[in-house]
């Protein structure tokens, strides 16, 4: 053979390879690279309700956005579609950590969203703050979760509330509209103080709505004392005890921080078994179509604070379109709509604005996505805010409007509707005592 | 916490103690027979009880029962179910081993919580009582009373009634102390003692049954997992008020209760669960045979 | 109508019955003798049904038992008054009684059966509402007694009545014994103490280690050489 015959076939044998192995690596490549989302939700033990909720509104938000196209990433040169990965944090701290590390390590996702309950929340973030995976916290209150200082929480945000939002709107809400209420009905000696009762879930959430309740009292100097301050066990049923030591001491109000089945039972509990005929405070954790259907009548003159009023009359266009989309694609088994939450509200805009980071990241690199996540500006969505703009400050939080709804029974559709009653700007009716309501002077 | 609290707000914790009693003293007696006759702990007992609960919320919707009728289906139901549990399951691994007996009733748990979870999910639900909005005023002491809670009162008073009567008055209840005092002396007597076994399940699982009842009408405590730690307060109670003793499950349930609710009251809500332990280990160390209990026992 | 023949019989692995045969007509008083450990509780727990023979056979009036659980056995008339009497201390006396007419046909007689056990035992009567652990040993090994009457046997199989009891009772107990046998009861006694089993019993056996190593009538037995040496301290 000729030097030169060799030298060509030794050429042509290395083409051969090269191309095959190119054509191989390009042939593995995912043709379909998406853009996953894992959602961490508690889709059972206590917080199922809230979690089945978080579940059903990050469906409901991908196949929208899948719908118009995706999402535009420039490092690919088109748009991608999203896909949702879930895991099952089962409102156990331990469980939460199993499936966060399930989703990053396994399923591979870009970006996390959802968490609910703050313990289980503070533990399940840990696999994502070790792993540098931006993480769209919107269930969990506790203000901790982005300000932590034993790890770095750089990729943790925070899009809900926090306590001591609920407690700063509820304590705002007892001086400005429930004290002068008491005094005009003469229920109340106005020099006296407002006699306020706490009954709350024995864990950081419940915890925290009391510390922060008693802050907000001192800090604004608000002449409200609280007078009987319980609590209970996650998961707890029976509150009889402790709501009848709470009729003991007499209170004006009762601020009570549980989830949705705790709150709902215990109001039902209080007003049914010990007959301690009261205003029961809720906070916006509650706001789940269980909390209505265990309540029932029961729940009529009662309050909520929220930020979400999907039971609420007509406050936004959005909002409007939001329920009336989620009722369409939501059914129970009785093929009955079902009715939208505040942690599912949350979760529907964390991904719509994790979508809007990520376009314009232009990449699917976490740090990068992380950049755009907390220098998001876009309008707001479901959840109001104070600007009217979606953007995160310097501890990753919201600045959202928090508001007070009453609830009404309608006993001709056998349904709860409620009403804003607080702040003056968004009201809706005036509050009103409940017929039956008793305190001190009754 | 107010040292100072007045006489009808003492009443009222006093009441939640022995409506709490209440289920407890059911659903302890149900284990103890079961202890008593077989030496079995039945560590599934709970997901009985909440087994039962569930066929009395399903009969109350779908057959439009009274609840407090649908107890009586519910007994029934989980009676035979209770007895094919134990002819399927226990017989065939009764006195091989303890630790065959333990893991048999620890699995027990799982597979019922499964199933219940398969059949009604695991959201929480009350058993609603057609008596839900009537309450009675007791003048003296200036309460108000559910009717429900007074109806569960009764309730477990005629039940348990029925239960004392029948275990020791009966010929068949005779056989059953027999059994538990001396198994192979009632063989000897000519007593079934394999019978008496499934019998005995049967009667302790309908017991737990009418437990689950009446807990669904007064609380939202039916869920799958919910049997877990009444069962393991029943199992305080036993040892509490002395293994195989009947009056003493009756008196140490009621007392449970009646701890469990001074010890919100006093300690605080989340000593709910922690003072069965504290109770438990308190009465180990001071009188292992518990309160009813006899040495030899 | 008893008639156990080449029963051998373990207890787990441990083998304690080789090859036992034995039989009782009825009407007579048969002992089975031996020392502590030769197997005469296992051998009468074998014929109960407490325990299975792993081969030999055990028959009653003809027919096969030795597959029946114990409460069959019971119900077609083989009783036994187990060693160290194994009554049910939170009981009454009158419930203890109550139980030993368990089976049908020994309740349909249960009135005229007490009746009877409580003109042998007139203790018993004073005694019928207390719990059976407050009695004495004495009293108890009778109420044992007793509750094994209450059955209406055909075949009263008795371990051991007279251990631990003072010589006075024991020589009551064994009165009664003969009484209940001349009311047409048949009786299979086991005894360590040989001397009171061959006064009452017309035959007897001997059980060492397991084997039945002797039987015969009880002259003959008493005349035995081996029987006085290590029985009759002779």
């Amino acid at each position: 053979m000729k030097k030169r015959t060799q030298l060509i076939l030794a050429v042509a044998i290395i083409a051969i390879i090269a191309v095959s192995i190119a054509a191989y690596y390009y042939l593995t490549v995912p043709p379909e690279r998406t853009i996953k989302i894992g959602l961490v939700a508690s889709l059972t033990g206590p917080g199922s309700a809230e979690g089945a909720d978080m579940q059903r509104a990050a469906i409901l938000a991908v196949e929208e956005i899948n719908a118009a196209g995706g999402v535009y990433v420039s490092e690919y040169g088109r748009n991608l579609t999203v896909t949702l990965e879930i895991g099952d944090d089962k409102t156990k701290p331990a469980d939460g950590v199993i499936a966060v590390e399930e989703l990053i390590k396994s399923k591979n996702v870009d970006v996390l969203v959802g968490g609910l309950s703050s313990s289980v929340t503070l533990a399940s973030q840990v696999p994502a703050i070790d792993n540098n995976v931006p993480f769209v916290i919107t269930g969990a209150s506790t203000p901790q979760v982005t300000r932590r200082t034993d790890k770095n929480t750089s990729y943790m945000f925070h899009y809900c509330t926090i306590i001591d939002d609920y407690s700063e709107t509820i304590v705002k809400f007892l001086n400005h509209t429930v004290r002068p209420t008491l005094i005009d009905e003469g229920r109340m000696d106005p020099e006296r103080n407002l006699r306020l009762a706490m009954l709350v879930r024995n864990d950081a959430y419940g915890i925290g709505c009391y510390d922060t309740t008693v802050r907000f009292i001192n800090d604004l100097g608000l002449p409200i004392e609280i007078v009987e301050y319980q609590k209970f066990e996650p998961g707890a049923t029976d509150f009889t005890t402790q709501l009848t030591l709470i009729q003991a001491a007499k209170p004006d109000a009762v601020y009570h921080a549980g989830l949705t089945a705790e709150s709902s039972n215990l109001v039902k509990q209080g007003l049914q078994n010990v007959g301690l005929k009261t205003i029961y405070i809720a906070v916006e954790v509650c706001q789940t179509p269980q909390f209505y259907e265990i309540l029932g009548s029961w729940g009529d003159y009662q309050i909520l604070e929220s930020k979400f009023g999907s039971k609420a009359a007509s406050y936004s266009d959005a909002v409007d379109t939001y329920i009336a989309n989620y009722m369409q694609r939501w059914k129970d088994a009785q093929g009955n709509p079902i009715i939208p939450g505040m942690m599912g509200a949350d979760t529907y805009d964390a991904i719509y604005l994790i979508c809007k980071a990520i376009e314009n990241a232009g990449t699917l690199d976490k740090a990068k996505i992380r950049d755009e996540i907390e220098n998001i500006e876009m309008d707001q969505m479901l959840i109001m805010m104070k600007n009217g703009m979606i953007w995160f400050d310097q501890n990753h939080e919201i600045d959202p409007i928090s508001f007070i709804e009453q609830m009404t029974w309608n006993s001709t559709t056998s349904q709860l509707t409620t009403y804003i009653v607080y702040p003056d700007s968004l009201k809706q009716r005036d509050f009103e005592l409940p017929p039956d309501y008793e305190n001190e002077y009754s | 916490m107010p040292l100072e609290i007045s006489l009808s707000t003492l009443v009222q914790i006093v009441i939640w103690g022995l409506i709490n009693g209440c289920i407890y003293v059911l659903l302890a007696s149900g284990l103890n027979l079961i202890f008593g006759v077989m030496k079995v702990v039945n560590f599934a007992h709970g997901e009985f009880m909440i087994l039962g609960g569930y066929v009395s919320y399903w009969v109350s919707i779908y057959a439009g029962l009274n609840p407090y009728f649908s107890i009586f289906v519910s007994i029934g139901v989980i009676g035979i179910v209770g007895v094919l549990t134990e002819r399927v399951c226990f017989r065939r691994v009764l006195g091989t081993s303890k630790l065959n007996e333990i893991v048999l009733s620890l699995g027990l748990i799982y597979v019922l919580q499964n199933a219940m979870s398969v059949l009604w999910t695991d959201k929480e639900r009350q058993i609603s009582s057609p008596f839900e909005f009537i309450t009675v005023h007791f003048e003296i002491i200036n309460i108000n009373m559910r009717l429900d809670l007074l109806i569960v009162i009764g309730v477990t008073v005629l039940i348990m009634a029925g239960f004392y009567i029948l275990i020791k008055r009966t010929k068949i209840g005779r056989a059953i102390r027999a059994t538990s005092q001396n198994r192979s002396a009632a063989m000897l007597m000519g007593i079934n003692v394999e019978y008496m076994d499934m019998f005995s399940f049967g009667l302790g699982t309908a017991l737990a049954a009418t437990a689950g009842t009446l807990l669904a009408i007064l609380f939202p405590a039916l869920y799958p997992q919910a049997g877990a730690m009444p069962a393991l307060k029943a199992f305080t109670i036993i040892v509490l008020g002395g293994l195989g003793s009947t009056i003493g499950a009756i008196v140490g349930g009621l007392a449970y209760g009646l701890a469990e609710s001074s010890a919100i009251a006093i300690l605080g809500g989340t000593w709910r669960d922690a003072i069965a332990f504290a109770i438990l280990i308190l009465v180990l160390v001071i009188r292992p045979t518990g309160l009813f209990g006899e040495k030899e026992a | 109508m008893l008639e156990v023949d080449g029963v051998s019989a373990s207890y787990g692995n441990v083998q304690i019955l080789w090859n036992v045969s034995l039989n009782v007509k009825e009407g007579e008083i048969v002992t089975i003798l031996g020392p502590n450990g030769a197997g005469k509780t296992t051998l009468v727990k074998t014929i109960l049904g407490l325990l299975h023979p792993n081969s030999g056979s055990i028959k009653f009036f003809d027919k096969r038992i030795d597959k029946l659980p114990t409460y069959k056995i019971v119900d077609i008339g083989i009783v036994l008054v187990p060693e160290g009497r194994e009554i049910f201390p939170k009981m009454t006396v009158y419930e203890n009684l109550l139980l030993g007419a368990y089976t049908n046909a020994a309740e349909k007689n249960k009135d005229q059966s007490l009746e009877t056990i409580f003109q042998i035992f007139p203790v018993l009567k004073e005694r019928r509402k207390q719990l059976a652990q407050t009695l004495s040993g004495g009293e108890q090994q009778m109420l044992a007694i007793a509750r094994g009457l209450m059955s209406k046997p055909k075949l009263l199989i008795m371990d051991e009545p007279s251990l631990g009891l003072a010589p006075m009772l024991v020589q009551k107990i064994f009165n009664s014994m003969r009484e209940i046998n001349e009311k047409g009861v048949t009786i299979l006694l086991v005894e360590q103490n040989v001397h009171r089993a061959l006064e009452i019993a017309d035959r007897g056996y001997l059980l060492e280690a397991g084997k039945m190593v002797l039987s015969g009538d009880w002259n003959e037995l008493l005349a035995n050489e081996h029987v006085k040496k290590a029985y009759l301290g002779l």
